[in-house]
């Protein structure tokens, strides 16, 4: 398995559970947009992003925050990414 | 037996209303005295939210211990606080003789919770208006810090930044601490908290963080947690 699928499973697990969501984390696709397909929100996201600095060890930034970021699990993934340099 | 009820902070007193006052009901249900306390320049208190501090607010709950011994004429008084408010209750437990400690999920490290709430405004904003202020931009002419408008001196986050939970070794008399998280373990820092504390027990439940959302958690498991904790505390004691 990449490093890449690796990190994206591991995301949607802790997204899963963070959320209390009635989903398996297998069941959600990279691609989809969280907001409209799990009525994800502003509280949700910053749980996702007390996930992050908590679970994968990154610290984030002002310039972090962007709807683009945080709309699908692909996002978030290369915003680990790109944070882990 | 009476307890003092300490609030949240700012966005999360709105969230947490409810549950604090099902707490407070519950507790007068079970013939305990309950005083849920409004800081000042919150709530129906006196002022406006931007005149007070930390010291002012650590004040007002050991002022509220004070009012609820003499007026009702209760010996045993405890303190129950949430987030901010319990990290305040831990720090002025011993001052004001506290005889029951109640701390649900306190905010250990200040630096972190004052970024978390500038990470909650920014994400806020990035739903409703785009990419919204920057931290500079949230600041007001006066350097005051808009927080979902909640108007925040400099001076006070500053004082929330260097806040610091420290374990509560020197407290003497029961202490429950209480962590609501997504797994429902208790973690190393609460352990670490409550270590040397004698009388000091963690609990941990699988809960969202209702301090952040308006009623739609239940928080019955919590109350009925807390509630069963402070009546085996009460058991022979006046």
């Amino acid at each position: 398995m990449s490093d890449e699928v690796e990190l994206k499973q591991q995301l949607k697990a802790m997204i899963v559970e963070r959320l209390f969501l009635k989903v398996s984390p297998e069941e959600i696709p990279d691609d989809a947009n969280l907001m409209e397909t799990y009525g994800v929100d502003s509280v949700n996201i910053f749980e996702i992003v007390v996930g992050l600095e908590d679970e994968f060890g990154i610290s984030l930034a002002e310039e972090d925050f962007s709807i683009e970021a945080f709309a699908t699990v692909e996002g978030i993934a290369e915003l680990v990414t790109q944070k882990r340099g | 037996m009476g307890m003092v009820l300490c609030d949240p902070f700012a966005e999360e007193k709105k969230s947490s209303q409810k549950t604090l006052a099902e707490m407070g009901r519950a507790l007068a249900e079970a013939g305990i005295s309950a005083l849920h306390l409004d800081y000042r320049g919150t709530g129906d208190s006196a002022g406006r939210f931007e005149q007070f501090n930390l010291e002012d607010w650590r004040e007002d709950i050991c002022a509220a211990v004070d009012w609820v011994r003499l007026r009702w004429g209760l010996g045993r008084v405890g303190l129950l606080g949430l987030r901010l408010g319990a990290t305040l209750a831990a720090r002025e437990a011993v001052n004001c003789h506290a005889c029951d400690l109640v701390l649900w999920e306190p905010v250990a490290e200040g630096e972190r919770y004052a970024r978390e709430l500038a990470q909650r405004t920014k994400i806020k904003q990035m739903l409703t208006t785009g990419p919204g202020a920057s931290s500079a931009q949230q600041q007001n002419q006066s350097g005051f810090l808009d927080l979902d408008g909640y108007l925040v001196a400099p001076s006070l986050m500053t004082q929330l930044g260097q806040l610091r939970l420290a374990p509560l070794e020197q407290f003497p008399q029961p202490a429950l601490l209480v962590e609501c998280t997504a797994r429902g373990e208790v973690s190393p820092a609460a352990q670490a908290l409550m270590a040397d504390c004698p009388l000091g027990e963690v609990q941990a439940l699988q809960m969202e963080p209702f301090w952040q959302r308006i009623g739609l958690t239940d928080t019955a498991p919590l109350i009925a947690l807390t509630l069963q904790w402070l009546q085996g505390r009460g058991e022979g004691q006046a």
